[in-house]
């Protein structure tokens, strides 16, 4: 695999690289920004999004993640996707290692076994976590939702994401030239910005106490 | 999928679609550097440790020739503060290295110099030491480098 890394050495030190590099890490800051909104935290043992993307570039970098280029032509695409999974694997440690352990009796003080529960089913920790989780991504949708609200353009394309992330994609169905979506993503990202994981989990549970 | 699941996994998907959409293609530079400064990073400062992760990881051979050279030359420093060699054993010394250069393969360019040594000051002799010290060093890490490669 040592043309693969050279490969990316040869772009990341190439007239793009800096570039690249900036929104590696930009996505690395969204997504870690988006399992906040689900679970109320950030990024469990003492990690960074920007200490995430660089072991990514340096695996990639050394040979110890593999970027097949005729699989993802697109160097930062590849890089994203890594950084994905390493930020949910985080985010996955850190759900699992808080989950509390089943009850090990039944109510009746039978011993629960496997029997127990039907092949599939999540079990109540899990129920109650998943809810957990619902009800803060519904709160961020609302908040972001709350600050579109009587923008026209921006509500359709707030609509439109319910379809695509993809810019194109939007500007079809929305109707709205390409450069204007772009414009419009600006704005939305400046609002998502101020929809931080912390404010998510205080809206929430204000809403519960009403 | 009951009605509350539904909603449950389309506001999920939004919430992708969001993220991919806001880091999405079509952004110039300055787009990037904005979005980095609104989450609170420090744009030159993560560009600094980009370039430190370059120098470290993809090095160029002058970076590494560089740090080698650095590393080579700190060593010998300490060397040379611990002994001080005598006049002849510098002489046998720069016999030594140019010989296992040659036998390297290398075309030793102090060749001329060494054959006047006679004549040169104890000084000029251990700097000539120093200099063909370190270009054998470097040698053999190239051919050590060549032999991984290969």
């Amino acid at each position: 695999m040592a043309e693969a890394k050279e490969r990316a050495a040869q772009i990341l030190r190439g007239p793009d690289g800096e570039r690249i590099w900036l929104e590696l890490l930009d996505y690395a800051h969204k997504r870690a920004r988006r399992y906040g909104w689900r679970t109320d935290k950030s990024l469990p043992q003492g990690r960074s999004p920007g200490g995430i993307a660089k072991d990514v570039v340096i695996k990639v970098l050394e040979g110890d993640r593999t970027w097949d280029e005729t699989k993802e032509p697109s160097l930062l695409n590849a890089m994203k996707g890594m950084v994905r999974s390493d930020i949910g694997h985080a985010f996955g440690e850190y759900e699992t290692s808080n989950v509390e352990p089943i009850v090990q009796s039944l109510p009746d003080g039978q011993e629960r076994t496997a029997d127990s529960f039907a092949a599939m089913d999540p079990n109540p920790e899990q129920i109650f976590l998943q809810n957990e989780q619902t009800r803060l991504e519904m709160t961020a949708l609302d908040l972001i939702r709350e600050q579109v609200e009587g923008k026209p353009e921006m509500e359709s394309v707030f609509l439109a994401l319910y379809e695509s992330s993809d810019c194109q994609e939007i500007a079809r169905l929305t109707d709205l030239p390409i450069e204007r979506v772009y414009s419009l993503r600006r704005e939305l990202d400046r609002i998502a910005s101020r929809i931080t994981p912390a404010r998510v989990a205080r809206e929430a549970r204000e809403r519960r106490k009403q | 999928m009951n009605a509350a699941d539904k909603k449950a996994s389309e506001t999920a998907k939004f919430l992708d679609n969001l993220t991919s959409f806001l880091a999405g293609e079509g952004r110039d530079v300055e787009e990037v550097l904005g979005s980095l400064r609104a989450q609170g990073v420090n744009p030159e400062q993560s560009l600094r440790e980009f370039r430190e992760i370059l120098s470290e990881h993809a090095s160029t051979w002058r970076e590494k020739a560089a740090r080698a050279r650095s590393l080579i030359e700190a060593s010998l420093r300490s060397g040379r503060e611990k002994v001080r060699l005598s006049r002849s054993e510098v002489e046998a010394q720069i016999r030594e290295v140019v010989e296992s250069m040659r036998s390297l393969g290398a075309p030793v360019e102090a060749g001329a110099f060494y054959r006047k040594f006679q004549g040169a000051r104890d000084e000029d002799l251990e700097s000539l030491l120093e200099d063909l010290q370190l270009q054998r060093a470097l040698l053999l890490k190239q051919q050590g480098g060549a032999k991984t490669d290969g």
